[in-house]
């Protein structure tokens, strides 16, 4: 998986790209440190060209949403497509993140 | 410093206190082959100085090898011209044994010419050491191949035992899969065949499957996803496995109560991050159906009988172990006498649907891969036939798709009901 980051002034959008798997676990905590040091208040998760995620991704989703609200920011995943969206999908994460499309 | 230098070698009290940060080789066995007496007494007085102490001499090169296949060295210190087998034959021989094929071979050389060298290294020397010898290049190289063969023995060891203790968890994680006595039992009582096919990325997995018995020929049976992978999943999958089973008294008969408990309690033991995929269902052959409740699993799958099209349940729901209080749906599956009933891990249908499949509808449907895997699995029942074996064709077909190292654990459980009598 990489990403690319681009810094807005009423949101930062964080383009994924790629695999995020159980191997990515240091890249994404390297992330959120990178989002943590952002001004804005939303935090948007770009996932329109990221191919797949495992449960492992899943997972550090949910650690970056935490991380996020813990300094009262706000993650919001969107535009997810394909194997990504189903999984979203399949496991309701709308119920605990706000997903865009 | 301690004083433990070994017995008699404080004359080099110096460099022991170098070397205590670095592996231990007084203990080393050292053979020194060489037939001038002068030269054997030598090496042997530099090395006694040195610490060490477990020093051996051979005369020529019969006599090292027979010594060195009664008790192997640590190192062998070899003199190259020798009447009857030189330095190189003895080389070359113990290089062509297996056994020896690390064992460090020092040669002692006044050859100077890069040709002799070369024909040195070419038979399987280690390293060279001068002639006339030099105190500190002796000790020096000694000491340096002797750490090399401690570090590696000791990796060695490490290794040995890690797969050793992974082996004997991998066979606790099979213990906890059902029997082939539980599976035979519930033949008898609910007239199912159990099957399963489990393929794990590495020595240990987070993928987990059982059955639980119930009253009146019924059971209930999950399938149980960690997050992530190896160890640290499949330990957490032996957490769930223990609150699975303390549940099964009380909520077994009911999988949708079962699930929120299961949830409930997971989020009090699991950390940020971790959670499993699970479904667990009722499976009633008195009635024909197949009672469920899922959280972010796949779809189970009843195959009917008599090639009618495949059923597909709705296993939608948040994994287990994310937020407590939350509630999930029963959902029910005929499964009529003759049918099949599949439960299978989300890396199954990755596996299974691995064609790029683009439906061109983006409504949010969570259909996307099902086309692929729908077509691959009819394929499988279609090629087998209704008295052939389908879960065969279905694992080779997994197998082909994934070969030897799954990039995920995958797990498919495979519930067959016999024919109506």
């Amino acid at each position: 998986m990489d990403y690319g980051i681009e810094d807005k002034d009423q949101e930062t959008v964080v383009r994924l790209r790629g695999r995020l798997t159980f191997n990515d676990h240091a890249k994404l905590r390297a992330l959120i440190r990178e989002m943590l040091q952002t001004k804005a208040k939303r935090q948007v998760l770009d996932l329109s060209a990221l191919e797949f995620v495992d449960s492992a991704g899943i997972g550090m989703l949910l650690i970056a949403r935490e991380e996020m609200s813990n300094v009262d920011k706000l993650l919001i995943l969107r535009a997810a497509a394909g194997q990504v969206k189903r999984v979203l999908t399949v496991a309701q994460l709308n119920k605990i993140v706000a997903i865009e499309d | 410093m301690t004083g433990a230098a070994v017995a008699g070698s404080n004359a080099v009290e110096q460099e022991d206190r170098a070397l205590e940060d670095r592996p231990a080789t007084a203990d080393c066995h050292i053979l020194v082959v060489d037939d001038t007496d002068f030269n054997r007494t030598l090496i042997g007085a530099l090395l006694t100085e040195a610490g060490f102490h477990d020093i051996a001499y051979a005369k020529d090169g019969f006599d090292a090898l027979s010594q060195i296949a009664a008790r192997t060295p640590d190192l062998v210190i070899l003199d190259i011209m020798m009447p009857g087998m030189d330095g190189f034959e003895v080389c070359r021989r113990l290089r062509a044994d297996h056994a020896y094929a690390d064992l460090p071979v020092l040669v002692q050389t006044a050859l100077s010419s890069s040709d002799d060298r070369n024909k040195a290294f070419a038979a399987g020397t280690t390293d060279l050491i001068s002639k006339p010898l030099d105190r500190a290049e002796l000790l020096a190289r000694v000491r340096i191949h002797l750490e090399n063969r401690v570090l590696i023995r000791d990796l060695q060891c490490y290794r040995a035992r890690v797969e050793g203790e992974l082996a004997m968890a991998r066979s606790m994680h099979d213990h906890l899969l059902p029997s082939p006595a539980l599976r035979a039992a519930l033949k008898g009582s609910a007239g199912v065949d159990l099957r399963s096919h489990i393929l794990l990325s590495s020595d240990m997995g987070g993928d987990l499957w059982g059955v639980l018995p119930l009253d009146a020929g019924r059971f209930g049976v999950f399938l149980l996803d960690m997050a992530g992978r190896g160890v640290s999943a499949a330990l957490n999958a032996f957490r769930m496995h223990t609150l699975i089973h303390e549940l099964a008294p009380t909520l077994g008969d009911r999988p949708d109560a079962f699930l929120a408990e299961l949830n409930d309690r997971a989020v009090s033991l699991l950390e940020l991050g971790e959670h499993a995929t699970v479904i667990y269902g009722v499976v009633d052959s008195t009635a024909g159906r197949f009672t469920y409740a899922a959280a972010a699993a796949t779809h189970p799958l009843v195959i009917p009988p008599g090639g009618a099209a495949l059923l597909f349940g709705n296993a939608t729901g948040l994994p287990v172990g994310i937020t407590a209080g939350n509630r999930y749906d029963a959902c029910t599956l005929p499964f009529p006498p003759g049918a099949r009933l599949a439960l299978y891990s989300n890396a199954v249908l990755d596996a299974l649907s691995d064609e790029p499949v683009d439906d061109g509808n983006n409504d949010g449907n969570d259909g996307d891969d099902r086309p692929a895997f729908d077509r691959k699995v009819m394929a499988a029942v279609s090629v087998a036939g209704d008295d052939g074996d389908a879960f065969a064709t279905l694992t080779a077909a997994l197998a082909a798709a994934l070969g030897e190292t799954p990039p995920d654990d995958h797990t498919l459980v495979w519930i067959e009901r016999g024919a109506a009598a």
